[in-house]
C-alpha cells in the first residue's frame, strides 16, 4: 500500500512539472508574498512623502514623572520620530477635563498616561496607560496598532535601561464611538486570528486546487480505470493523493518560508543602519522576554496549521472524488476558500468567548473554522484552554472521517462515474 | 488436461437506474474459458460485452453469481486476481501530458515490476504495437489509433495470464489491426495467454477466436467455434457477421438486410 501510494504521488509531481498552468499554481503563494512586499515598499516610499501632515494624536499627559524622568516624554519623543503625533500635548489635565476631550471627540486617536505612571513603573508593578480612538474615523484602528507597537518597543527599552526586572505596562484601548465598548482582547484577538486563516490560504490553497486536478484528470482523462485495474488497493490511489498533497504543502510551506527570509534580508538592508540595529535589538528582546505560553501558543499554532492542511488536503481528495470534472471540483474550491473568508465577518461580530461553554465545545468543532475560533478564544482568555486543544483533535477527527469516507468511496462501483448529481443516488443505494 | 481460466456461474448483472428502472446488463451468464484460449465475445451494442469484462477484471461487482480466474474467485480474493489481469478497457485513457515511455514505466511500477526489468520490458512492447518513432512525445499528439495501440501495450505490461480486450481495433489502421491480430495469436499459442476479446470486428472474431459467445440483451444465446457457428446459423456461404445477424435477430425489413 504504501509503496504504491509513492509510486503514484511520484506520478503527480512528474505530471505536476508538465504544465507551466501548475508549475505557476504551485509558485503562487511566494509571488503574491513578492508582490505585495514590493507594493509595501512602494507605498512606505509615497507614506515618507506624505508624512509632512502631522497626524492627528494626541496625548495628555498626568504624569509627573518619577526621579526627574516622566515616561510619556520619551514615548512622546518616540512617536514624534514616527511621525505618529500633532505637536502638542497636555499635561497636569485633570481627570474632569479628560472627560471633556473625551465628549469633544475631537481627535482620532488619544493617549491618556495617568498620574503615577512613571514611579510605577520604576517599582518593577505594571503600569497602565490609556489609548482612545475615534471609531468614526476610519484609519484609527491602524494607528492604535501602530502605537501599541511602538509603545511595546518602547517597554522593551526601558526594560533594558533598567537592566532589571521585567515592567509591563498594561494598554487599555478603548473604542470611543455611539457607546461601544469592545475590550482591548477582542480588538486584539480577531486581528490575531486573521494571521493562521491567511496562513492557511497561502500556504494550502494551491496545494488543495493541485491536488484537485490530480484526482479530476484521473476521470477526465479516463485514466482511473487503469489504475484500479492494476494488482493494488484501490485505498493507495487515496493514499497516494494524500501524500502528494502533504508533500506540496510542505514544499510550498519551504518555499514560502524562504520566500519571507528573503524578504526581511531584503528589508533589513534597504532600511538605515541606525534603525537597523535597532531592529535586531528589538527582535532580540523580544524572543528573550518570551516565556513558556508564547512558545506554547506558536507550538500550537504550527500543530493547528499541519492539522487543517491534512483537513483540507483530504476534503480536496473527497470533493474531487465526488467530481465528475474539474468545473465541478472548482465549484467546491471556491466554496472552501469563501468559508474561511466569511468566518473573519464572524469572528468580528460574533460574541464566540461570551458563549456558553458547552456551545464553545460545539463551536470549535466545526471543520477549519473551529480551529479559527479556538485561536480567537485562546487569545481573549490569554492562556490556551482545553477547549484550543479540544479543537485540534476535532480537526484530526474529521481529516480521519474524510479519509475513510474516501477509502468507501473509491470502493464503491460507481467510482468511474461519479459526480455530484449522481453522488446522492448512490448514497441511497448503499 | 486442459486448465480452466475463467469460470463464470451464474454471473449476473443490474443496473439500477432508479424509479424502478433497471437495465439487466449481463444475465446469468455462464462462461469455461480454457487456459490459452482466444474467447471471442460478439453482441450488438448494449449486450452486456464491457460489463462482462468490467466484472472479471474486478472493476464493478456482480449482482449474483460468480466467478473465478484461474480459480480464485473475483469477489473476495480481487486483489490475487488482478495479478494476472491485463485489460484493455472499452473507453480508457492515458496521461495526455506524458510521453508512451512514461505513461508505461508509471503503470509497470504500480504493478511492482522489477526496476530493472522495466526498460527492456517497455521497450521491445513499444516496438511491439509500432510506436519507436514517437515514443517520446506527449501522447496528447498521438492520433487516436495511436494511442489504442499504446493502450494495448499498457494491458500487456508484466506477462498478465489473461488479456480482456474490450475493442482493441476500434480506430486502428488496417495494417496495424492485422500486426495486432498477429500478437494476439502469437501471445496466446506461444505464451498460452488467455484472451477474451470483445469486438464487433467480425474479421477478427472469426479468424483469431478459438470459441466466440454470441450476447444478447445479457444473455449468452449462442457459443460454439467460429467454424460451426457459420456452420449452424448462417446462410449459404454466409460469413460470421451473416451468422451473429441471424442470431440476435434483425428485426428490420428485408430490403435492408440485403443493403448490408
Ligand atoms: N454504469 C452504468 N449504469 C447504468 N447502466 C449501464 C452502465 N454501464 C452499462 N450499462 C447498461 O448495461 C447494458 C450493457 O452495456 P455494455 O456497456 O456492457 O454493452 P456492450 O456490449 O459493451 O456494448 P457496446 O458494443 O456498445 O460497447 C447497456 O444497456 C447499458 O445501458
Ligand atoms: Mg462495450
Amino acid at each position: 500500500m504504501i509503496r504504491s501510494a509513492w509510486v503514484i504521488a511520484k506520478k503527480e509531481i512528474r505530471l505536476l512539472f508538465k504544465s507551466t498552468r501548475r508549475i505557476l499554481l504551485l509558485f503562487t503563494t511566494p509571488l503574491i508574498m513578492f508582490i505585495m512586499f514590493v507594493l509595501i515598499l512602494v507605498i512606505s516610499g509615497l507614506i515618507a512623502i506624505d508624512a509632512e501632515k502631522p497626524l492627528d494624536v494626541t496625548v495628555i499627559q498626568n504624569d509627573e514623572g518619577h526621579n526627574g524622568i516622566i515616561w510619556g516624554d520619551g514615548f512622546y519623543a518616540l512617536l514624534k520620530s514616527h511621525n505618529l503625533t500633532k505637536d502638542y500635548i497636555y499635561k497636569n489635565e485633570s481627570v474632569i477635563n479628560l472627560n471633556a476631550i473625551l465628549q469633544e471627540k475631537n481627535f482620532t486617536v488619544l493617549l491618556y498616561i495617568p498620574a503615577n505612571f512613571s514611579a510605577t513603573i520604576n517599582q518593577s508593578v505594571p503600569a497602565q496607560f490609556f489609548i482612545h480612538y475615534n471609531n468614526a474615523r476610519v484609519n484609527s484602528q491602524g494607528m492604535v496598532a501602530n502605537i501599541l507597537t511602538l509603545s511595546q518597543n518602547y517597554n522593551i527599552q526601558i526594560i533594558y535601561y533598567y537592566h532589571g526586572v521585567v515592567n509591563l505596562t498594561n494598554i487599555y484601548v478603548i473604542p470611543e464611538r455611539l457607546g461601544g465598548d469592545e475590550g482591548f482582547e477582542s480588538f486584539i484577538a480577531s486581528y490575531f486570528t486573521m494571521i493562521p486563516l491567511y496562513a492557511i490560504l497561502l500556504l494550502v490553497v494551491p496545494s488543495l486546487s493541485l491536488v484537485l486536478i490530480s484526482v479530476t484528470i484521473e476521470r477526465e482523462q479516463k485514466t482511473l480505470e487503469s489504475l484500479i485495474l492494476q494488482p493494488i488497493e484501490r485505498k493507495s490511489i487515496i493514499a497516494g493523493k494524500l501524500l502528494y498533497g502533504s508533500i506540496l504543502v510542505v514544499f510550498n510551506t519551504a518555499i514560502t518560508l524562504v520566500t519571507i527570509v528573503a524578504i526581511i534580508v531584503i528589508g533589513m538592508i534597504s532600511l538605515p543602519e541606525s534603525l537597523r540595529t535597532e531592529l535586531v535589538l528589538i527582535i532580540e528582546s523580544v524572543i528573550e522576554s518570551a516565556d513558556i505560553t508564547v512558545w506554547l501558543f506558536i507550538l500550537y499554532m504550527l500543530l493547528g496549521l499541519v492539522l487543517v492542511s491534512l483537513l483540507v488536503i483530504t476534503a480536496a481528495v473527497l470533493f474531487s472524488l465526488m467530481a465528475k470534472d474539474e468545473r465541478e471540483a472548482n465549484m467546491v474550491v471556491s466554496a472552501l476558500i469563501i468559508i474561511p473568508l466569511v468566518s473573519t465577518f464572524l469572528i468580528a461580530f460574533l460574541p464566540v468567548s461570551e458563549l456558553a461553554e458547552s456551545f464553545q465545545f460545539i463551536l470549535v468543532l466545526i471543520p477549519l473554522l473551529g480551529y479559527l475560533f479556538a485561536i480567537y478564544l485562546s487569545l481573549t482568555s490569554g492562556e490556551l484552554t482545553l477547549i484550543a486543544w479540544f479543537s485540534l483533535v476535532g480537526q484530526l477527527g474529521w481529516t480521519l472521517i474524510g479519509i475513510w469516507f474516501a477509502g468507501r468511496l473509491i470502493e464503491s462501483e460507481g467510482i468511474l462515474e461519479i459526480s455530484y448529481k449522481r453522488f446522492f443516488r448512490f448514497r441511497r443505494k448503499k | 488436461m486442459e486448465a480452466v481460466a475463467i469460470s463464470t456461474n451464474k454471473l449476473s448483472k443490474i443496473y439500477n437506474l432508479g424509479k424502478k428502472n433497471e437495465v439487466h446488463a449481463v444475465s446469468d451468464l455462464v462462461l469455461n474459458i480454457r487456459k490459452g484460449e482466444i474467447y471471442g465475445l460478439l453482441g450488438e451494442n448494449g449486450a452486456g460485452k464491457t460489463t462482462t469484462v468490467r466484472l472479471l477484471t474486478t472493476m464493478i461487482k456482480a449482482s449474483s453469481g460468480s466467478a473465478k480466474i484461474f480459480g480464485y474467485d473475483i469477489e473476495t480474493q480481487s486483489d490475487i486476481v488482478r495479478k494476472f489481469l491485463g485489460c484493455l478497457p472499452q473507453d480508457a485513457g492515458l496521461y495526455e501530458e506524458f510521453s508512451a515511455i512514461e505513461n508505461l514505466k508509471f503503470i509497470a511500477k504500480l504493478r511492482g515490476i522489477d526496476s530493472a526489468e522495466i526498460p527492456s520490458q517497455i521497450e521491445s512492447l513499444i516496438q511491439l504495437v509500432g510506436l519507436e518513432e514517437r515514443q517520446k512525445d506527449r501522447v496528447e499528439t498521438y492520433s487516436g489509433g495511436m494511442k489504442r495501440r499504446l493502450m494495448i501495450a499498457r494491458a500487456m505490461l508484466g506477462d498478465p495470464q489473461i488479456l480482456f480486450l474490450d475493442e482493441p481495433t476500434a480506430g486502428i489502421d488496417v495494417l496495424v489491426s492485422r500486426r495486432v491480430r498477429e500478437i494476439i495469436k502469437t501471445l496466446a499459442k506461444e505464451k498460452n495467454i488467455t484472451v477474451l476479446l470483445c469486438t464487433h470486428d467480425m474479421i477478427s472474431a472469426e479468424r483469431l477466436s478459438d470459441r466466440v459467445g454470441i450476447l444478447h440483451k445479457g444473455v449468452l444465446v449462442a457459443e460454439d467455434t467460429p467454424a460451426s457457428i457459420i456452420n449452424k446459423h448462417a446462410t449459404e456461404n454466409g460469413d460470421l457477421e451473416d451468422a451473429v445477424v441471424n442470431i440476435i435477430g434483425w428485426k428490420g425489413d428485408k430490403d435492408e438486410e440485403d443493403v448490408l
